[in-house]
C-alpha cells in the first residue's frame, strides 16, 4: 500500500499494516527530519524490520540528499531476514512504479559463510578461512603472484575481480547472501571482496554490530561510510556488551606461551631474512621513522591485524625509536610477554587501573608507555615486511600486542583484572588477565558522533531510558509501542508461590533449598501436563541448571516430566545444542512434545524462535541476575554508579529483566502465535521488576495474574489454552490491521497525537524511572500497591542482595 | 481444588468452602473469606497483613477468574439463540447431495489424561455418557451408517468394537467400564494406522471419517521408520476424513490432521462444548462423493464400489436408482426359520417380494436379492429435502397491525405471547434474531410461533404445525 | 382412587411413578364420523358361529366424547399431579380443545354441586371446544367449500402442535434443550429426562378415518399457494405438498421417539368400515413403542380405553400387560403420486422415493443412467406383494379378533395394491422443469 506521511509518500509492501508500525514509522521520520538518534521498542512479530526499510528507502529515495542506510543486525539469520525482506520491499517498489534505479543493497558476513575457494571453503574456523584467504590475496602475495605466475598460489576468484571496474562489481539490485554467492560462482568472482569493495558505493548495507563497532574490524570496513548514513541497530538491546567486548581483551597462560613461540619463530624468519635481503628490513625502518600513516595503506586485506583501538585514538608519529629495529621489538616483546607470566603466577585476584599496570611494568621491566601503545601497528607493520603467511598461529601474539596497545592508550574506564581461579571454589589455578572496557559508551561514540541519525530498535529494550544513559548520547525519540491484538495471544503469569505456599525464589539464599526446588520442578510438572507441544524453560545460568536438573533427577520430578514430554537441554557447545533443538522440533511437529531447558543467557535465548508449537509456554525459573560475584560485574557496577550515577541494583535488575523479557519474548513471534509467559519467582511480583519489562507484555500482567500459586496458574493457563485454541480468524481488519482508510482516519489528527503521546512518554518514562529507583534502595516506601502486600521481608532480602552488591576496598 | 471448580459458576461458594479446607486455616480462612468478598482490599486491616493479605490476594485473583468465567457464560447463552438461528441459515442451503452411507472409526484416547477431573465426575465418565447417547443419535441420523470405536492406550490402539450398524452392541460395549480402564499415554499413529486397515477394504464410494477424542496432550509413537506424518499422508491418499476433538488444546499434529483430511478440529472449552462438538458431526457431510451403484446395501458396505473408484473421485458422479423394498415387521409372536441365517428366530422381517424372513434390516433379501429397507431409515433424512422456512423475526410494529389476525397464541404450543403494549418498553433489540416481542412468523402459513416452538421446530421437529394443514 | 399399586419386585421400576400429562388428538371429522355412526354389517365369519350373531354397534361422536370423558376422569383421578391436554383434529385443521386459553371464560356457567369441579370444567370445556369446531365446520359447508370436506383430518398438524406443547412443558426431552442452557450439564448416564419429579408425557391418537393413508394426503394442497412458498421452485413446492403427509408424520415419530414420548394409537373403524388398518399410524406407535389397538367394532370401548391406555408408559409391560402388536408394515410413500409402496425406487443420492423409474432425481436433480431404467423397470415388474402369513398369536381379549386380523391384512394387502394403481389421480405427479 501506498500512503502519505507528512509530504512524505511511503511505499508499504503489504496491503495492511498495524496501527504500532503506523505510528513506528511516523515517529522514525520524526527523528530523521530532526537528524537525531532514537530508541524504539517493538513487539517481537509485528513486522519491526519491514517497516523500518520501508520507511527508510522511501526517505531516502525521496529526499534529494543521497543517504545511505546501514542496517546493522545481530545473526546471520537475521542478516538474512532482512535482506529477504529488503528484496521484497524494493520488487514492491518496482511494481508501484518507483523509479531507484542505481539502488543496490548487500549483506556483509565473514569470509567463511562467503567463500568459494575450493579448499579454503572446506576450513570449519573462521580463523583459518581468513588467514588461507589472506594468504592467497594479500597485496605481496598479488604482486608476486602476478609478477611471475605460478610461484605463489592466488584465489581465482580474487584475481577475477580485477577485470571488473571498480564500484560496479555487482549489478544493481538486492541481493541475499546466497544471491550474491550464486552471482560469484557463475561470475567466478569471490562474493567476501565484490561486497567488500563494493561497501562504499551501497545504498543499503547490511551486516553484524561488529563491522561498526568493534575497532579491529570498523576501521577498515566502515571507514568510508558518509556522514549522512543512516545507522539502524536492530536487535539492539545487548549493544552495551558488544561494545564492552570491542574493547576488552582477555589474556591466558596458553596464549602467553603460544605467543612467546611465535615470537621466537619470528626473531628466527628475521634472523633468516637478513641473511636473504636485509634491505627489506631497512626499507621498513625508513618507513618507521616518516610515521605509521604510509606504513597504513593497502589495508584492506589485513583485516585481522589492525589496531585495536579506536581510529581517533591512533596518533600518527613515528615510531619510537627502541623499537623500529626488527630485533628491538622482539626483544621489547618478549620482555613484555615474560612480565604478564610473572603476573599471572599471582594466586590471589588483582584488580588495578591501566595507570598502575603500566607503573609497575616500568619499573619491572623499563618498558615506557609509548612505546607499548605502537606494539600491535609495530606488528602488523613487521608482518607485513616479512611477508608472513598463515597469520593465525600468530594470533595469540597479535593479541598480547593489541593488549599492550589498548592498556597503554586507555586510562579511563578500563581496568584489570586478573583471576587466578575459574570458580571460586577451583583449586587448580587457571590464571585469566582480563583487560576489561567498563564504559560501553567509548565504544559507540564515534558513531553517534560521525553518523547524523543512529536508531537503536529491538523488541524488548526497556525501560527506554537506561541506553541513552550507559550509551551517553541524546535520542530525540523515546517510544514502546504497544501490541494491539484483538484478543490476549499471550497470558503472563507470575508463580510466586507453590501449591504448599512456599514462595519461590532462585534467590542466592534459597535457590538450594529442596522446599523451592520441588516447587520449581512441580511448576514443570504441571506446565507439561497442560500445555501442548512445545515448552521451553530457562535458568539463571548453567551452574543453577546443572544443580537444579540433577536435584530433580533425584527427586524423580525428571521421570515425571518425562511421562508428558521429552527433555532436552542446552549445553554450552554449540554443536549438541544444535542438535538437542533439532530433535526438540522433531518432538514438537509430531505431537510428542517436549521441554528444551535452557539458560537465560545463552544461544537459545538470544538466537532461537520458539514460534507457534515450537513453543507454546516459557518458563523463566529465577531472575536471570548476572554472577554478582564476578570481579568485572563489580567493576562496571561501580563505574555505572560513580560515571552515570546509576545504582548498582537497578543496573542488575535492568540486565535481568531485559533478558528475561528476551527469554519470554521467543513464545511470541507475531499475531497469529499465541504461548503462555511464566515468570517463576516471587520478585517478579514487585513492581520495580515489572516496570522494567517492555510495555507490551507488562500491560497484560493484571493484578490478578500478578501473584499466583502453582494451582491457580495451572488452572488459568488450562482455561487460556482452551480459550485460545478456539477458531479465529487472524484478519482483524480495522481492529489491529490497517487498511488504507483506517490510516488517513488517522492522518487527520495525527499531529497533535503524536506529540501527545511525546508528552506522555516523557512524563511516564520520567516517573517509572523515578520510583525504579526507589524500589531500588530496598526498603519500598515509595510504592504501595504490591509490594506492601509482599510483606516486610522482601525489604532485607534487598538489602542483603545489596550486601552482596557492595564492592570490597581492598581492590 | 480451584481448578477442577472453575468451569461452573454454581459451584462458586462450594468451590470456596473447600478451598478453604485443603489449605487448613479456621481461624483466618473466615476473614479471608471475608476480606475476599469485600473486593479483597482487606490487605491493609487485620493483625497479621501477610497472611490476611495473602489470602484477600487470592480470593481476588480466584474471583477474578469466577468472574470471567461468567461472563463467558453469559454471552455463550445470549449468543444461544443467534447461534441456533445462524446455523439453522447454514441449514436452508445445505446442499441436498450428503454422503448418507457413512463408515467412522471413533478414536478414544483412554490415556492416564482420561481420570482428569476437570470434568465432573472425570472426563473418562463423562466422554463414555456422551458416547452412549452420540451412538444413538448418530445412527438415528445415519441409518445406512456403521461405527466402530478404536481405544488408544498404553501406546496401543485396539478395536473395541469392529465396524458396525448395531448400536446395541456398541452401547453394551461402553457400558461396562472395567475393559475400558484408562492407562498409560495414547498412540495417534497406531490408532490412525488400525483405523485405516480397518478401513481399507471400504470403497472410497462411502464416506469414510474416523471421529478421534482426544484427552491427552501429546502422542507417544512408536519411533521407527514409519512415522506419523506417513501414517498422515495414507490417510489423506485413502480420503479418510479425520475429526479431531481436543479436550485439552490445539495440538500441532492433530490440527495438521484434521486439516490436511479436511475434517474438523476442535477443542473443548468445558464439557458441554464438547457435547456440542461432538454432536457436529451427527449430520452427514455435504459431499459429492458418488454412492455405491449397486442394488445391494451389504455390497455397498463391503466394498463393491472398488470398481467405481476411479469414477468415485471424479466431481458430482451421477447418481442411481436403487430398488428398494419395505419389509413387514413381524411381532414377537412363534419361532420361525430365517433365511439369512437358517435359525428358528422370533420375529424378523418379511421382504415383501419373496417373502422370505430376514433376521435385521437393512439388508439384501437372501432370496431375491432385493434391498430391504426399513421405510422409517430412510424417512430419517427427508427433513433435509424439506427444511422448514426460516421464520421472520417480528418487529413490535408488526405484531401491532397484524395484531387482530393472529390469535394472540403460539400457534405450536398455544402459550400465550407476551401483550404488545406492555412490552413497548422492553428495549426493542431485533438484533441478532432475537424477536422483541417473542414472536416469529412462517413465511407460508402466515401463523405466529413463540421462540421456544421456533427452536424445537427447526432443530429438532422439522416440520411446520401451521404448513402441515 | 389410589394410585397403581406397588410391583411385586421393587427393583425392577420406580416405587412411584411420576405424574403423567396425557395429550389425546380426537379425530373428528364429520364424515368419518357419519360413516361410524351407520355401519355396514359384519362379514360373518363361518368358523365362530358365536360372533355372527352379534352385530357391529354404531358409534356416535357424542356416544364416543361420553365415554372418552370418564377415561379422562379416570387418568386425572388416578393420581395427584395428572393432566389432560386435548386436541381435536378436523378436515384439515386442528385445534387445541383444553386446557383453555386462560384468558378465555373459564369454568361452566354453575358448579354442579355433585361433581368433582376439576372433572367438570374438563367436561364442559371440551365439549364447548367440540361444539365449536362443529360450528366452523358448519361454516365452512355454508360457504361451499365441499372439498375443504374431503381433506383427511389434520393429524400431522395436531401431533405438531401436541409435541411442541410438551417441548415447552419440559423442554429437556428436546435436542434443542441442551442448547438452551448450556450450564446445567446432562447426567451421561442417564439421557432419558424422565426424572421422579418430571412429568412423563405421552400421546393418544383416537383415529375415526378409514383408510390407510389417514393423514399422508394433504396432496389437496393446490400447488400456486405452494409455489408461493419459498422461493417457489417447483421442487420446493413439491416439499411443501409432501410435508404435510407422510414426511411430516415420519418428522413428529422422530421427534417424539427423541422425546421419548410413546404415540398410542386407537383406531376406531371397525374391520367391516375399514380394510386396510392406518399403517403409517401403526408405524408411528411402532417406533415410538406406543400401543396401536384396532376396535373391532363390537363396544366395550371404555374398557378398551381403561385396559390399555390407562396405565402410563413407565408401568406398561408389568404389572400391566400390552396387547400383542400386529404386524407392522414399513411401507412407504412415493414423493411423485403420494403411492403407499411395497417396493420403491430410491435416488441413491437423496434417498427419495418413487415409484417407477425416473431419469433424473425429482429432489436433487441426481441424473440417473439411462440405460439401468429398462432393467429397474424389469425389476419393479415382477413385484406382487404376498399375504402376510399367519405369526400372529392369539391376543388375550377377545378371544376371536384373531381372525378378524390377519383376514384384515389379506384384505389390506390387496386393497393397497388397488388403492395404489388408482391412487395416480389423487396426487397429479409433479412435472420437472
Amino acid at each position: 500500500m501506498k500512503f502519505m506521511l507528512g509530504d512524505l509518500p511511503v511505499l508499504f509492501p503489504y496491503d495492511r499494516l498495524y496501527p504500532e508500525q503506523y505510528s513506528y514509522m511516523a515517529d522514525l521520520k520524526t527523528t530523521l527530519d530532526a537528524g537525531g538518534h532514537c530508541v524504539l521498542e517493538m513487539p517481537s512479530g509485528t513486522g519491526k524490520t519491514v517497516s523500518l526499510l520501508s520507511l527508510i528507502v522511501s526517505y531516502m529515495q525521496f529526499y534529494p540528499t543521497k543517504r545511505k542506510l546501514i542496517y546493522c543486525s545481530r545473526t546471520v539469520p537475521e542478516i538474512e531476514k532482512a535482506l529477504a525482506e529488503l528484496k521484497r520491499l524494493m520488487e514492491y517498489r518496482a511494481e508501484m512504479g518507483a523509479n531507484d534505479g542505481e539502488f543496490r543493497g548487500l549483506g556483509l558476513t565473514s569470509r567463511r559463510n562467503l567463500c568459494l575457494h575450493p579448499e579454503v571453503s572446506k576450513e570449519k574456523k573462521g580463523k583459518i578461512v581468513d588467514s588461507r584467504c589472506r594468504d592467497l590475496t594479500s597485496a605481496f602475495a598479488c604482486e608476486k603472484g602476478r609478477a611471475n605466475p605460478g610461484s605463489v598460489p592466488l584465489c581465482s576468484y580474487h584475481e577475477e575481480l580485477n577485470n571488473y571496474e571498480a564500484g560496479n562489481l555487482i549489478p544493481p539490485g538486492i541481493y541475499t547472501i546466497d544471491d550474491v554467492k550464486k552471482y560469484g560462482k557463475e561470475k567466478g568472482v569471490c562474493p567476501y571482496f565484490t561486497i567488500r569493495r563494493m561497501l562504499p558505493f551501497l545504498d543499503v548495507v547490511i551486516y553484524s554490530f561488529h563491522y561498526l563497532l568493534d575497532p579491529k574490524v570498523a576501521e577498515q570496513v566502515s571507514a568510508e561510510m558518509s556522514k549522512e548514513s543512516i545507522v539502524v541497530f536492530d536487535e539492539a538491546h545487548n549493544i552495551d556488551n558488544v561494545c564492552i567486548e570491542s574493547l576488552s581483551i582477555d589474556l591466558t597462560r596458553p596464549m602467553l606461551d603460544s605467543a612467546a613461540r611465535s615470537v621466537n619463530k619470528i626473531s628466527d624468519k628475521i634472523a633468516e631474512i637478513k641473511e636473504t635481503d636485509s634491505q627489506k628490513l631497512e626499507d621498513e625502518y625508513k618507513k618507521l621513522v616518516e610515521g605509521l600513516q604510509e606504513a597504513n595503506e593497502a589495508r584492506e586485506d589485513e583485516d585481522m591485524m589492525v589496531s585495536p583501538v579506536l581510529s581517533k585514538d591512533m596518533l600518527d608519529e613515528a615510531v619510537p625509536g627502541n623499537i623500529r629495529k626488527a630485533e628491538h621489538f622482539i626483544a621489547f616483546l618478549k620482555r613484555f610477554i615474560e612480565y604478564l607470566k610473572t603476573r599471572m603466577r599471582v594466586l590471589h585476584v588483582v584488580a588495578e587501573t591501566p595507570q598502575s599496570f603500566l607503573a609497575h611494568l616500568k619499573e619491572i621491566t623499563y618498558i615506557e608507555k609509548r612505546p607499548l601503545k605502537f606494539a600491535a601497528e609495530r606488528l602488523t607493520s613487521l608482518v607485513r615486511t616479512l611477508e608472513l603467511t598463515n597469520i593465525d598461529e600468530h594470533y595469540s601474539l597479535q593479541k598480547v600486542a593489541s593488549f599492550g596497545t589498548l592498556v597503554a592508550t586507555y586510562e579511563k574506564g578500563f581496568l584489570l583484572i586478573l583471576e587466578p581461579y575459574e570458580t571460586e571454589h577451583a583449586t587448580v589455578p587457571n590464571p585469566i588477565f582480563h583487560f576489561t572496557c567498563l564504559d560501553p559508551s567509548l565504544a559507540i561514540a564515534p558513531v553517534f558522533e560521525r553518523f547524523s541519525s543512529v536508531v537503536i530498535t529491538s523488541g524488548t529494550i526497556s525501560p527506554l531510558d537506561m541506553y541513552p544513559k550507559i550509551l551517553q548520547f541524546r535520542p530525540v525519540t523515546e517510544q514502546s509501542y504497544p501490541m494491539t491484538l484483538t484478543r490476549n495471544a499471550f497470558l503472563p503469569m507470575v508463580i510466586t508461590r507453590g501449591s504448599d505456599q512456599v514462595p519461590i525464589s532462585s534467590r542466592f539464599e534459597v535457590r538450594n533449598d529442596p522446599a523451592v526446588v520441588r516447587n520449581f520442578g512441580s511448576i514443570l510438572i504441571d506446565m507439561a501436563k497442560t500445555v501442548p507441544d512445545g515448552v521451553v524453560a530457562f535458568f539463571p545460568s548453567y551452574l543453577y541448571m546443572e544443580s537444579i536438573v540433577s536435584a530433580w533427577y533425584d527427586m524423580g520430578i525428571l521421570s515425571e516430566v518425562w511421562k508428558h514430554k521429552l527433555l532436552f537441554v542446552e549445553t554450552p557447545d554449540a554443536m549438541e545444542t544444535s542438535i538437542a533443538l533439532r530433535n526438540y522440533r522433531e518432538a514438537c511437529n509430531n505431537g510428542r512434545g517436549a521441554v528444551m531447558l535452557s539458560v537465560a543467557r545463552g544461544k537459545v535465548s538470544e538466537g532461537i524462535d520458539f514460534d507457534h508449537n515450537y513453543g507454546r509456554a516459557v518458563i523463566m525459573f529465577g531472575i536471570p541476575y548476572q554472577y554478582t560475584e564476578s570481579r568485572i560485574l563489580k567493576a562496571r557496577l561501580e563505574f555505572l554508579r560513580d560515571n552515570h550515577r546509576i545504582r548498582e541494583n537497578d543496573y542488575l535488575t535492568f540486565d535481568a529483566m531485559r533478558h528475561a523479557a528476551q527469554c519470554v519474548g521467543r513464545v511470541l513471534r507475531g499475531k497469529t502465535d499465541w504461548g503462555l509467559m511464566v515468570f517463576a519467582d516471587k520478585r517478579f511480583a514487585r513492581t520495580d521488576k515489572r516496570a522494567k519489562l517492555p510495555k507490551w507484555i507488562n500491560a497484560y500482567i493484571t493484578e490478578a495474574h500478578s501473584n499466583l500459586s502453582t494451582d491457580v496458574a495451572i488452572s488459568l493457563a488450562k482455561k487460556f489454552i482452551r480459550q485460545i485454541s478456539q477458531p479465529f480468524d487472524h484478519t482483524q481488519t480495522g481492529i489491529s490491521l490497517w487498511t488504507l482508510e483506517d490510516i488517513e482516519r488517522r492522518q487527520l489528527q495525527d499531529k497533535e497525537d503524536a506529540e501527545k503521546a511525546e508528552e506522555e512518554l516523557k512524563a511516564s518514562t520520567g516517573k517509572n524511572y523515578r520510583n525504579g529507583t526507589i524500589n531500588g534502595n530496598g526498603e519500598g516506601e515509595g510504592d504501595v500497591d504490591v509490594d506492601y502486600v509482599m510483606d516486610d521481608y522482601e525489604g532485607e532480602m534487598d538489602d542483603d542482595e545489596l550486601a552482596r552488591l557492595d564492592i570490597p576496598d581492598d581492590l | 481444588m480451584p481448578l477442577d471448580l472453575n468451569y461452573a459458576p454454581g459451584a462458586a461458594d462450594e468451590a470456596d468452602d473447600d478451598f478453604i479446607d485443603d489449605d487448613d486455616l479456621p481461624g483466618p480462612s473466615s476473614r479471608g473469606k471475608k476480606g475476599g468478598a469485600s473486593g479483597g482490599k482487606g490487605g491493609g486491616k487485620g493483625k497479621d497483613p501477610g497472611r490476611h493479605a495473602w489470602e484477600a490476594e487470592y480470593k481476588k485473583s480466584w474471583d477474578i477468574v469466577q468472574e470471567d468465567e461468567k461472563g463467558s457464560l453469559e454471552s455463550a447463552v445470549e449468543s444461544l439463540l443467534a447461534r441456533g438461528r445462524r446455523k439453522r441459515a447454514l441449514m436452508a442451503d445445505t446442499p441436498l447431495r450428503r454422503s448418507i452411507i457413512r463408515h467412522m472409526f471413533i478414536i478414544l484416547d483412554l490415556s492416564d489424561s482420561m481420570m482428569d477431573k476437570d470434568y465432573r465426575p472425570t472426563r473418562f465418565e463423562v466422554i463414555l455418557g456422551y458416547l452412549r447417547t452420540y451412538v444413538v443419535e448418530w445412527f438415528d441420523q445415519n441409518p445406512l451408517g456403521q461405527i466402530g470405536i478404536i481405544i488408544m492406550r498404553d501406546r496401543l490402539s485396539e478395536v473395541l468394537v469392529p465396524m458396525g450398524g448395531n448400536p446395541q452392541e456398541i452401547l453394551s460395549v461402553l457400558s461396562d467400564k472395567r475393559k475400558l480402564e484408562p492407562s498409560g499415554e495414547p498412540s495417534l499413529q497406531n490408532g490412525l494406522m488400525m483405523a485405516k486397515g480397518g478401513m481399507s477394504h471400504l470403497p472410497t464410494t462411502s464416506s469414510l471419517e474416523t471421529l478421534i477424542i482426544f484427552s491427552s496432550i501429546s502422542t507417544a509413537d512408536p519411533d521407527g521408520p514409519v512415522t506419523i506424518h506417513n501414517v498422515l499422508q495414507e490417510m489423506v491418499d485413502s480420503k479418510i476424513r479425520t475429526n479431531i476433538l481436543s479436550l485439552s488444546g490445539e495440538i500441532k499434529i492433530c490440527k495438521q490432521i484434521s486439516e490436511r483430511t479436511n475434517g474438523k478440529f476442535g477443542v473443548a472449552l468445558d464439557q458441554d462444548h464438547l457435547k456440542d462438538l461432538m454432536w457436529d458431526t451427527i449430520p452427514p457431510p455435504a459431499t459429492t462423493i458418488a454412492p455405491p451403484i449397486t442394488v445391494g446395501v451389504r455390497n455397498a458396505l463391503a466394498g463393491a464400489g472398488a470398481g467405481q473408484r476411479g469414477g468415485a473421485v471424479g466431481k458430482a458422479p451421477a447418481g442411481d436408482l436403487m430398488v428398494m423394498g419395505f419389509p413387514i415387521q413381524l411381532p414377537l409372536g412363534g419361532e420361525t426359520l430365517c433365511a439369512c441365517h437358517g435359525l428358528l428366530k422370533k420375529g424378523g422381517y418379511l421382504c415383501p417380494r419373496c417373502g422370505s424372513k430376514l433376521c435385521d434390516v437393512p439388508t439384501d433379501c437372501e432370496v431375491c436379492g432385493l434391498m430391504v429397507v426399513s421405510s422409517p431409515h430412510l424417512a430419517r433424512s427427508f427433513w433435509f429435502l424439506f427444511p422448514v422456512a426460516n421464520y421472520r423475526v417480528l418487529a413490535i410494529e408488526d405484531v401491532m397491525d397484524s395484531i387482530n389476525g393472529n390469535g394472540d397464541t403460539c400457534f405450536g404450543c398455544d402459550v400465550e405471547f407476551p401483550d404488545v403494549s406492555t412490552i413497548e418498553e422492553g428495549v426493542a433489540q431485533v438484533e441478532d434474531g432475537v424477536s422483541p416481542t417473542g414472536r416469529y412468523r412462517c413465511a407460508k402459513c402466515r401463523n405466529d410461533f413463540c421462540a421456544d416452538c421456533d427452536l424445537y421446530i427447526h432443530d429438532t421437529l422439522h416440520t411446520c404445525p401451521g404448513c402441515s394443514q | 382412587m389410589a394410585p397403581p399399586p406397588p410391583a411385586p419386585d421393587l427393583s425392577s421400576y420406580p416405587k412411584t411413578t411420576p405424574p403423567s400429562v396425557l395429550l389425546v388428538i380426537i379425530d373428528i371429522h364429520p364424515l368419518s364420523w357419519s360413516l361410524l355412526a351407520s355401519p355396514p354389517p359384519l362379514p360373518s365369519v363361518p368358523d365362530q358361529p358365536a360372533i355372527d350373531k352379534a352385530h357391529a354397534s354404531p358409534m356416535t361422536l357424542p356416544d364416543f366424547v361420553t365415554i372418552l370423558m370418564v377415561f379422562l376422569n379416570a387418568h386425572l383421578a388416578s393420581r395427584w399431579g395428572n393432566e389432560v391436554v386435548v386436541y381435536g383434529a378436523s378436515a384439515g385443521r386442528a385445534k387445541l380443545l383444553y386446557p383453555p386459553p386462560s384468558n378465555a371464560v373459564a369454568g361452566p356457567s354453575k358448579p354442579r354441586p355433585n361433581t368433582y369441579l376439576p372433572f367438570q370444567l374438563l367436561d364442559s370445556r371440551i365439549e364447548q371446544g367440540l361444539k365449536e369446531m362443529a360450528a366452523e365446520e358448519q361454516d365452512r359447508l355454508a360457504n361451499g367449500d365441499v372439498n375443504s370436506l374431503n381433506q383427511p383430518p389434520a393429524m400431522v398438524s395436531a401431533l405438531t402442535k401436541a409435541l411442541c406443547f410438551i417441548n415447552r412443558i419440559n423442554p429437556h426431552t428436546s435436542a434443542s434443550a441442551a442448547l438452551v442452557d448450556p450450564t446445567a450439564a446432562p447426567d451421561p448416564s442417564a439421557p432419558s429426562s424422565t426424572g421422579p419429579d418430571r412429568p412423563e408425557t405421552r400421546i393418544l391418537v383416537i383415529n375415526a378415518t378409514p383408510g390407510e393413508n389417514v393423514s399422508t394426503s394433504s396432496s389437496s394442497l393446490d400447488p400456486s399457494q405452494t409455489n408461493g412458498e419459498v422461493d417457489g421452485n417447483v421442487q420446493k413446492a413439491s416439499g411443501g405438498q409432501m410435508r404435510g403427509g407422510y414426511v411430516g408424520l415420519m418428522n413428529c415419530v422422530f421427534a417424539a421417539q427423541k422425546a421419548k414420548v410413546p404415540i398410542d394409537v386407537l383406531s376406531l373403524p371397525p374391520p367391516s368400515i375399514d380394510a386396510s388398518p392406518p399403517i403409517f399410524l401403526q408405524q408411528a406407535a411402532h417406533l415410538t413403542e406406543g400401543i396401536y389397538w384396532q376396535w373391532n367394532g363390537r363396544g366395550g370401548l371404555l374398557q378398551y380405553l381403561h385396559a390399555l391406555y390407562l396405565p402410563p408408559p413407565s408401568l406398561r409391560h408389568h404389572p400391566f400387560a400390552v396387547p400383542p402388536q400386529d404386524a407392522v408394515g414399513f411401507r412407504a410413500v412415493c414423493f411423485c403420486h403420494h403411492k403407499t409402496l411395497d417396493v420403491g425406487f430410491v435416488c441413491s443420492v437423496c434417498l427419495s422415493i418413487f415409484c417407477e423409474p425416473r431419469p433424473v432425481c425429482l429432489m436433487c436433480k441426481t441424473r440417473f443412467p439411462i440405460k439401468s431404467i429398462p432393467t429397474l423397470k424389469s425389476l419393479a415388474s415382477y413385484i406382487e406383494p404376498i399375504p402376510v402369513p399367519d405369526t400372529v398369536p392369539p391376543p388375550p381379549i377377545p378371544k376371536n379378533s384373531k381372525s378378524q386380523n390377519n383376514e384384515n391384512n389379506k384384505k389390506d394387502r390387496n386393497k393397497s395394491v388397488v388403492n395404489g394403481n388408482s391412487g395416480g389421480g389423487r396426487g397429479e405427479p409433479i412435472e420437472i422443469d
